[in-house]
């Protein structure tokens, strides 16, 4: 099991109101598993993402990662989990603005204390498996939404995190070019990367192994998938 | 994270703000700078004065009229005034009597215009001396000599004069030999003293040297006189001083229960008296450049608040990859390290260049003061972590989901 949540809360307080993002969620999901996470606008979803993702604690419940307990760890365990174990994916792409694809690419490894020219070697492998190893030295502005979204997917790989998030990832992109991240992602997760995927778009949503359905904090339904869709158009 | 890394990440951030890093640097080079500047004219003017002072050396002390404590309130001043003048009959007097008293010597002064053809000096300093005064004075003799005790004794009008009067009166010709015109009394030139510079716009080099009894003659002698006695060493200093304080009190009747009526200053005197005299304005002086170094640090801290509010998105990004608090805080850390120590190091070098044409205008010894170079990268160093560790733990603490959210 690499991910399981036990009765997992997350409040809001807003003034004196409290907001319950989730209430209690419980959920499993194996290693190399393909899960798309939906649901209504403000159900939740990304707030259980950034769960998953170490981003942020739950105010109540338990969250095991790879059979270790995540909600008692302190900021500097959380950060060295996100860096090593995790790879997220975002509908904003998130890259900085500043640096060029190979540099965005590099950032987690910095932070792993991995030295100069190791990093460079793995981050170009990245790069070239998401195929923008031309683009290495382009700025996020020089490329186009999919392109940005591949360098982020080469970030989000570049680790070798046991886990890929990624919140709405073609949230930003049309059809097509979703289509192609979505290609990606299949290819990725055929070579063993688990990957939990948040998605308004059915037909996005279609690819995954497992739905789901999230609706007012808590797991509304699931929906196995037998037939993946294999062929994209 | 690796250091060079850290490095790297804060000079890009630098790089990329150009007109910010140059305007906090700048801050803080003028801080610095002005620190070093003032630090170094304020240690020039004390080894000035200290070396003046010493000139006058460890084994001799003056008897005088007023003391420096006479000028430490106007009550003290007022009082002291009322006493009997000191005459040149004292001098006499203690060069005859006193034993221990290896060298005496005395000095007066009085204002006079001096005239040379149609030029004219006015309130010229005129000083009258014992012949032996060039030996506990810093002057020095350039050309010709100081007059003798011979013409000491026969009221001779013999003048030496200072560098300036010569440079004023006798431009591009040789004045010994020559007569200048004090108040209303001819007086022939027999030397020129070597030049000793100005210090904070006195000049050293304008007065004239005449026998003391000449003057005393001359321009009245109802004036007092200061004593100077040279002791045989320093451990006779004490029996010196009591020596021709004896001769003096009985001089001038001093009941044994009364205190002098006139003031025996030893060099060490003095120097506590400039001590006394200039101590707060030293402070004050030091303290300004550091009220704007203070500034410059919340500048600093101002300009990295914008910075890491800038950058939350950025923050959110890095943290959301792995970076702990403590790289957010270094990186900001660095980067206010990187500009202080930046401007720290040229404030430095302007401060010393600065210091060197300041005391070079004002005539003071040029001291590179290690206290004000240590001073100046402590101070700049300090003033980059206090004022940039505040922005830099804001940056650290932000909750990654919400700086990624940040617009
Ligand atoms: N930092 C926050 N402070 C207060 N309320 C929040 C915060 N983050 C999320 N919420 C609230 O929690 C609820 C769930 O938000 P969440 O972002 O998880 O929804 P979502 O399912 O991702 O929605 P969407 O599909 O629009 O992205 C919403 O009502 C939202 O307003
Ligand atoms: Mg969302």
């Amino acid at each position: 099991m690499l991910i399981e949540t036990k009765n997992l809360w997350k409040t809001y307080i807003m003034g004196v109101q409290e907001l319950h993002a989730l209430k209690g969620v419980d959920l499993q999901i194996e290693k190399g598993e393909y899960v798309a996470i939906m649901g209504p606008s403000g159900s939740g979803k990304s707030t259980l993402m950034n769960l998953i993702g170490c981003l942020d604690t739950p105010t109540q419940g338990d969250y095991y990662l790879n059979g270790e307990s995540v909600s008692t760890m302190n900021d500097n365990e959380l950060a060295k989990i996100r860096n090593k174990e995790i790879g997220f994916v975002f509908q904003t792409f998130n890259l900085l603005p500043r640096a060029n694809s190979l540099h965005n690419v590099e950032l987690p490894l910095i932070y792993s204390g991995i030295d100069t020219g190791t990093r460079r070697e793995m981050a170009a492998k990245a790069l070239k498996e998401v195929d923008l190893l031309d683009w290495a030295g382009h700025k996020p502005n020089e490329l186009s939404g999919g392109q940005r979204q591949r360098v982020a997917i080469a970030r989000a790989l570049v680790n070798e995190p046991s886990l890929i998030l990624a919140d709405e990832p073609t949230g930003n992109l049309d059809t097509k070019t979703g289509l192609e991240i979505m290609k990606l992602f299949r290819r990725l997760n055929d070579r063993g990367n688990t990957m939990i995927m948040v998605t308004h778009d059915p037909e996005i949503a279609e690819f995954a192994d497992r739905i789901i359905y999230i609706r007012d904090g808590e797991v509304e339904k699931e929906e196995k998938r037998s037939g993946k869709v294999q062929d994209v158009h | 994270m690796l250091f060079g890394d850290l490095l790297r990440l804060s000079f890009e951030a630098l790089r990329a703000h150009k007109l910010r890093t140059f305007l906090t640097i700048l801050g803080i080079v003028i801080g610095v700078t002005s620190v070093i500047a003032i630090v170094s004219i304020v240690v020039g003017m004390n080894e000035k004065i200290t070396g003046l002072i010493n000139n006058m050396g460890t084994t001799t002390f003056f008897v005088s009229k007023f003391g420096v404590d006479d000028y430490q309130s106007e009550d003290a001043y007022r009082e002291a005034r009322k006493r009997k003048d000191l005459k040149f009959r004292d001098v006499e007097a203690i060069q005859k009597d006193c034993e221990l008293c290896e060298e005496v010597g005395a000095r007066t002064m009085t204002f006079r215009q001096l005239k040379h053809g149609p030029e004219k000096l006015n309130r010229v300093v005129i000083v009258g001396t014992t012949s032996n005064f060039i030996k506990i004075t810093d002057f020095e003799v350039g050309e010709g000599r100081v007059h003798s005790e011979f013409e000491q004794d026969r009221y001779r009008q013999v003048v030496l004069i200072g560098d300036k009067i010569r440079e004023e009166l006798y431009p591009g010709v040789d004045p010994i030999g020559r007569e200048l015109k004090i108040g209303i009394h001819k007086y022939e030139i027999i030397g020129v003293a070597k030049p000793r510079g100005s210090m904070l716009g006195e000049d050293f080099d304008e007065f004239v040297i005449i026998p003391i009894t000449t003057l005393l003659k001359n321009y009245g002698s109802h004036r007092s006189v200061d004593i100077f006695v040279k002791a045989p060493s320093e451990d006779a200093m004490d029996e010196t001083i009591d020596q021709a304080r004896v001769i003096l009190r009985a001089r001038r009747h001093v009941d044994f229960q009364d205190q002098d009526d006139f003031a025996i200053t030893t060099s060490e005197d003095w120097l506590e008296f400039y001590g006394n005299v200039t101590g707060t304005i030293q402070v004050v002086a030091v303290a300004i450049p550091l009220i704007a170094l203070v500034v410059a640090g919340i500048v600093v801290m101002n300009i990295m608040m914008v910075s890491v509010t800038e950058r939350t998105r950025e923050i959110g990004i890095r943290k959301s990859l792995g970076a702990r608090k403590r790289h957010i805080m270094l990186q900001f850390l660095a980067e206010a390290l990187m500009m202080s120590v930046f401007g720290g190091g040229l404030g430095i070098a302007f401060g010393i260049l600065l210091a060197k044409v300041l005391t070079n205008a004002g005539d003071l010894p040029f001291v590179i003061s290690e206290v004000a170079i240590l001073g100046g990268v402590f101070i700049s160093t300090g003033v980059g972590v206090i004022f940039g560790l505040y922005p830099a733990m804001k940056g650290a603490r932000l909750d990654p989901v919400d700086a990624m959210r940040f617009e």
